[in-house]
């Protein structure tokens, strides 16, 4: 009995080991290593990370190791937790609204890069480019053109009975996307924001967690109207090859998020790190919108027809950093305690 | 040789245990006792479950405290048999021999020879789950013996079984402790069954050894009232009622009556019973005199019927070989089968 | 003296001081103390510090003084213990019927109940909405059936639907633990009443009930725990902030203020509160278990069973219940995943275009089977290393605390069930303290994952085996002891062999935890490391909602073939 065993466990210790050896990366001997952490949708095989990944490894001859690291938050979380001992030269994925804490953890170099002069100057965020723009977009309600004729041109038309458990919104204290959706009316209402959100609950059919669940809701059918990007329709074109889900521009404005990129202060590896962050800003730029379905900063790349379907959000609207770090804790106590009375 | 066991002293919260007893090689001897006076805890200390931190503990000659349960070649058998589910008749049997590294021939024959011997021929690939109650114990018992042990301890092995089954298996085992001459302790609280298999008895009482002896020993000098009414059924009176039914017809005075208080303790067996109130009581010895008894009810016990009567409402016992007709009877007991406790 | 069946095994007895239990359970206390323990300190002491990076405790203060923390805090314990509630009396019928009776579609209830349990919570929440949403599969199916313009089951978005979905979750657990417990309890006792004249009701009151009680503790506590860190299904599917969980205020703090002082905090009081409430259960059950017999399943006896017209009706009841219930969302993912839009318009229609895309297309990956196939074998291959691995340790643990009552035993169970008190985003940012302090090779990566698999399903697999331990009879081990056998080859040749059945169960929950397992593995996975879940994470993360559905369609499956395996496997010769 003890035999029979002795060669299940075996065969168990042999299988792993000829699996483990496929699809291994290679530690790096002689060439240069970037070790660039990004957000994860940016790693995912279905982002554009292991595109140009490959695209500046061959052009260059420097080795990257991308490596997966939550949402932007979580980016910056992580670099503080590994600041003695830390392995990123390159962070992918922090957003506009933590420049202010970006700032105050003081980990990023200063670099203005050539590419930068093909960048509009809105997106220039940060004034001292320790984050460097690659990726931005704006919020908006995408809705089912089967089932909505008239979409709602701004807020208040988001108010109107006509539209009772019709609309898909995201809780900010658990999602970028909602908490975008939350300064998105602050920059609209400013000191009366909560009323909009004491208004509109009537017309709320959830209030989902993250953008995965708010959009599956939606695609889903259950309502007609959520909270997403501009672009979200590109993808629907591209990839299913049907009209059906539009976005909506607000007359008062969009509010828009910039990625933004950055390099390690305690990086060993700095000139490639630039490099790095060039080819970001020029020769990765389309594949990047493409596969993040955003839009691309630098003024030059030509975009794909179906990104035609996106409308073009006019103004944008940004709060100030600052004013984000100050106000958020309070912003979401408020917040909260209005939506779950 | 045979088994010693020297001043072995456990404690527990509801009682001390001191085991202090030799039993003869090939011999068997049983322990009985209440439930929960420290049987089992006995036997378990015997085989190394218990670890034994006061005394020793010798086996045909070597001293076995230090030695683990494993290394201790004493076969037990427990009250719910404990045979493995998992493994068929034969496996359990021949569990054992697997460490003692026996080929597989040699297990299967030990195997054949056990089930022989407990009267089970070809009961190798039986399933335990399968087996009645009778069935059960004496694959026990072949476990148990399989390996050629040189102490077998059973704790309580028939209780689960009825009375028949119970009468007809004892006589089994006492055969076959006979066949394999070993050396046997034997765990019960039925004195019965004690009564009839053993050749020596210890009767336990709070974790005390209250006396070790033959059964008829035990049962016609109990050295205490525990032993005494747990061999046997029989009257207690208290002292402050002798003086009562006290005869005395012989010039002696017995010493015990000069003592403060204790307790009288006598058999029914040893009872006279006058049922012609006509004629005084034919007893020309010391004796206590027990008038006007009332008959409670009477027994029948297949040769004899058991009296159980009360005077003054104290219950009294005693035989008669045929059935009473009246209600009351005149009963008594010479002084001399008289046991006296205090 | 209480008389114990079988014997002592308290202080003074030789397995209290055998020093095989003590060694054996040591490198499962070891391996939960550096992968989870260490980071988790870390990671809490936090919570001790104040505005100027020195040691305070005046943020535990505030927090402890905060109303609005102790109203959440009730509601959590609230839901999480209504859902428990409901989980187990919906088990119950299911646990009966499974336990006594043989019937068509018995062993296709086990697999799939399981199941659930096994996916990423955003998929079940996806499944649910897909079945139970307004426009889902059910409504639009009573719509069609009755004629009816308004979809008649609007019961999403609601406190009723949250509770539904745990139970959903839940309630499979409860029916595998209690079953397989109910299946060995010997029928004599309740032959011995019903000869006593009492009804069959009365006996299940009185003399099942109470024996059935630490299966139920033990399904009920894990139940809990999960509920009560739930948040993905209460926020969507209840409707919004009302239903607030203190998991949501930890992750609102540690991922979107990056207040890791905060997070720890808050996670400091629910780990206090559920080490309370696993205590408690621990010590309930202490005092509840009592060492049954192990009857072996003789399948002639489940057939003898007439199956009376009632009970006839009452399993085609449950299975039809049941089937609804569990089989309703993860049909909606199966549904989904066949479905994609044909026409510019959108209308749906069927298609087998999203698997081949997963298992066609080679991507960048340095592998030459298609992205899936690849994780679908690593996460294979990780799932059955930490289920194996994890099942060693368990039991070698449940040996040490069923043998041995010392101080450190209850201490040592609370340990183990530790990983479940434990917010997921706290353990992600302990699961990187470890990552970055070890910086592993490429082959160390994928050993740790292994290993935070392992200390991530020990707790299941760890309240499925030890209470079927315990039910061991202790003269079982004594007689083996007698026999010859020294303590390391009684645990081998008699107490393993009569723990078999919930072996393989806790191997099969272990197994499909694992294959599920997301959040570990995200954050220590290098990006070479990709297994199911993060695929399907990915892929609803960049609007492949069908895709994702596609994945967990064969996750579904591997899952129902796992348990469909095991469930052979336990019906089978013992050898």
């Amino acid at each position: 009995m003890l035999k029979r065993y002795i060669y299940l466990i075996l065969a168990l210790f042999f299988i792993p080991l000829a699996l483990f050896g496929r699809g291994a990366k290679e530690e790096p001997a002689t060439t240069a290593y970037l070790t660039v952490y990004a957000y994860d949708s940016f790693v995912s095989e279905w982002g554009p990370g292991p595109a140009i990944v490959k695209e500046f490894e061959q052009k260059s001859g420097i080795k990257v190791n991308l490596v997966s690291s939550g949402t932007g938050g979580q980016l910056l979380t992580r670099l503080v937790l590994e600041k003695s001992k830390p392995k990123a030269d390159v962070v992918i994925g922090i957003t506009n609204e933590l420049l202010h804490e970006t700032y105050a953890e003081d980990l990023l170099i200063s670099y203005e890069s050539e590419a930068l002069k093909d960048i509009p100057s809105f997106l220039h965020f940060d004034p001292k480019y320790t984050l460097l723009p690659f990726n931005y977009g704006n919020y908006a309600f995408v809705y089912d053109s089967q089932k909505v004729k008239e979409p709602p041109k701004s807020f208040d038309d988001l108010l109107d009975p006509k539209w009772k458990k019709s609309l898909i919104l995201i809780d900010p204290r658990t999602s970028n996307v909602g908490m975008g959706l939350l300064q998105w009316t602050i920059a609209v209402y400013k000191e009366e924001y909560l009323k909009w959100w004491e208004a509109v609950k009537p017309n709320v059919l959830t209030i989902a967690d993250g953008w995965s669940s708010g959009y599956g809701l939606f695609t889903q059918g259950e309502a007609p109207l959520v909270i997403s990007y501009t672009t979200s329709p590109i993808y629907h074109i591209m990839n299913e090859g049907t009209e059906r889900y539009q976005a909506t521009l607000f007359d008062s404005g969009n509010l828009g998020v910039i990625e933004g990129a950055g390099i390690l202060k305690s990086s060993k590896n700095i000139e490639q790190a630039k490099e790095f962050i060039d080819f970001l800003l020029t020769d990765a730029q389309l594949e990047i919108a493409v596969a993040n379905v955003m839009y691309p900063v630098n003024e030059k790349v030509e975009l794909p027809d179906a990104f035609d379907w996106a409308p073009k959000a006019n103004p944008s609207l940004f709060l100030d950093s600052e004013e984000i770090a100050q106000f958020r804790d309070k912003w979401l106590n408020e917040w909260t305690e209005v939506v779950s009375r | 040789m045979g088994l010693i066991c020297s001043n072995i002293e456990v404690n527990y919260p509801e009682f001390t245990l001191k085991l202090d007893l030799k039993v003869e090689k090939g011999e068997l001897v049983s322990i009985v006792g209440p439930s929960g006076c420290g049987k089992s805890t006995s036997l378990q200390l015997i085989t190394g479950l218990i670890p034994c931190t006061k005394g020793s503990i010798t086996l045909n000659g070597q001293l076995i405290n230090d030695k683990p349960v494993w290394e201790r070649n004493i076969g037990m058998v427990f009250q719910d048999y404990a045979l493995f589910p998992h493994l068929n008749v034969e496996k359990n049997i021949a569990y054992s021999l697997r460490f003692k590294k026996l080929s597989k021939k040699e297990r299967k024959e030990k195997v054949k020879q056990m089930l022989a011997l407990v009267g089970l021929q070809g009961y190798e690939k039986r399933k335990i789950g399968l087996l009645s109650g009778g069935e059960r114990q004496r694959v026990a018992l072949a476990r148990a013996l399989a390996s050629e042990p040189q102490l077998l301890l059973l704790d309580e092995p028939l209780s689960a079984l009825d009375a028949k089954m119970r009468k007809h298996l004892r006589q089994e085992i006492k055969k076959i402790h006979s066949a394999t001459g070993i050396t046997t302790l034997y765990v019960t609280h039925d004195q019965e069954e004690a009564l009839t298999i053993s050749d020596r008895i210890v009767v336990m009482e709070e974790g005390k050894m209250v006396q070790f002896d033959t059964a008829e020993e035990i049962y016609t000098n109990p050295a205490t009232l525990f032993a005494a009414q747990f061999m046997g059924e029989g009257t207690l009176l208290p002292s402050s009622m002798i003086e009562k039914a006290l005869v005395i017809n012989e010039n002696k005075r017995p010493d015990f009556l000069a003592k403060e208080s204790y307790d009288i303790f006598f058999r029914p067996e040893d009872v006279v019973l006058q049922t012609n109130f006509s004629l005084p009581m034919a007893e020309y010895k010391n004796h206590l005199l027990f008038e006007d008894v009332k008959i409670v009810a009477q027994e029948y016990q297949g040769g004899r019927y058991l009296l159980r009567c009360e005077w003054n409402s104290y219950p009294l016992l005693a035989y008669s070989s045929s059935k009473i007709e009246t209600d009351n009877i005149n009963l008594s007991i010479r002084l001399e089968d008289i046991k006296i406790y205090r | 003296m209480k008389l114990r069946k079988g014997g002592i095994a308290d202080s003074g007895s030789i397995l209290q001081s055998s020093s095989f239990y003590k060694i054996v359970g040591t490198p499962s206390v070891l391996l939960l103390a550096l992968l989870f323990m260490v980071p988790l300190l870390f990671i809490l002491t936090k919570a001790f510090v104040g505005e100027d990076k020195t040691f305070t405790l005046s943020r535990v203060f505030l927090l402890a003084k905060d109303p609005y923390t102790w109203r959440i805090l009730r509601f959590t314990l609230f839901q999480a213990f209504i859902s428990t509630v409901v989980s187990i009396l919906i088990a119950l019928p299911g646990a009966y019927l499974l336990a006594n009776y043989t019937f068509l579609g018995k062993k296709l209830i086990k697999a799939i109940s399981v199941i659930p349990f096994v996916l990423p919570s955003i998929l079940v929440v996806l499944g649910f909405v897909i079945f139970y949403g307004n426009s889902g599969l059910l409504n639009q199916l009573l719509m069609a059936l009755f004629k009816l313009e308004e979809p008649p089951l609007k019961i999403l978005y609601t406190f009723k639907a949250v509770i539904a979905a745990h139970a959903f979750y839940n309630f499979p657990i409860a029916l595998a633990l209690i079953s397989t417990f109910w299946e060995q309890l010997p029928s004599r006792y309740n032959d011995a009443a019903m000869t006593l004249g009492a009804k069959k009701l009365t006996i299940f009151r009185t003399i099942t009930l109470p024996r059935l009680i630490p299966p139920i503790l033990s399904a009920s506590t894990l139940i809990f725990l999960f509920c009560f860190s739930s948040f993905a299904i209460l926020l969507v599917l209840g409707g919004g902030p009302r239903f607030t969980t203190l998991e949501v205020e930890i992750y609102r703090r540690a991922r979107m203020l990056l207040d890791l002082e905060g997070a720890a905090s808050l996670s400091l009081l629910s780990i206090v509160v559920n080490i309370i409430l696993v205590g408690v259960y621990i010590w309930t059950q202490r005092l509840v278990a009592h060492q049954e017999e192990i009857e072996l399943i003789d399948q002639k006896r489940l057939i003898r069973r007439e199956k009376s017209v009632l009970i006839k009706i009452l399993i085609f009841i449950y299975l039809a219940f049941s089937s609804l219930f569990v089989l309703g969302p993860l049909g909606g993912i199966v549904y989904r995943s066949f479905t994609a839009p044909v026409s510019r318009g959108g209308k749906v229609g069927f298609t087998l275009r999203w698997y081949k895309e997963l298992f066609g297309s080679s991507q960048v990956s340095s592998s030459i089977m298609g992205v899936a196939a690849s994780a679908l074998l690593l996460s294979f291959v990780i799932a059955f290393l930490a289920s194996f691995v994890g099942l060693v340790f368990s039991t070698l643990l449940s040996s040490r605390l069923r043998n041995q009552k010392g101080r450190y035993s209850l201490s040592l169970e609370l340990f183990a069930m530790l990983p479940m008190a434990v917010s997921s985003v706290i353990i992600g940012l302990g699961y990187l303290l470890i990552s970055n302090w070890l910086n592993p090779s490429h082959l160390g990566s994928r050993a740790l994952v292994v290993l935070a698999h392992v200390v991530i399903i020990s707790p299941f697999v760890l309240r499925t085996v030890l209470p079927e331990y315990r039910k061991i009879s202790f003269s079982y081990t004594q007689a083996s002891l007698t026999l010859g056998a020294n303590v390391r080859q009684t645990f081998w040749f008699v107490e393993l062999p009569l723990l078999r059945s919930a072996l393989i169960t806790a191997f099969a929950f272990g197994f499909a935890l694992s294959i599920g397992e997301l959040n570990a593995t995200l954050t220590l996975a290098d990006s070479s490391l990709v297994t199911l879940p993060i695929i399907i994470y990915r892929l609803i993360g960049s609007y492949n909602f069908a895709g994702a559905c596609a994945l967990g369609t064969i996750l579904i499956l591997i899952c129902a073939v796992v348990f469909f395996v095991s469930e052979l496997v336990k019906r089978g010769e013992i050898k």
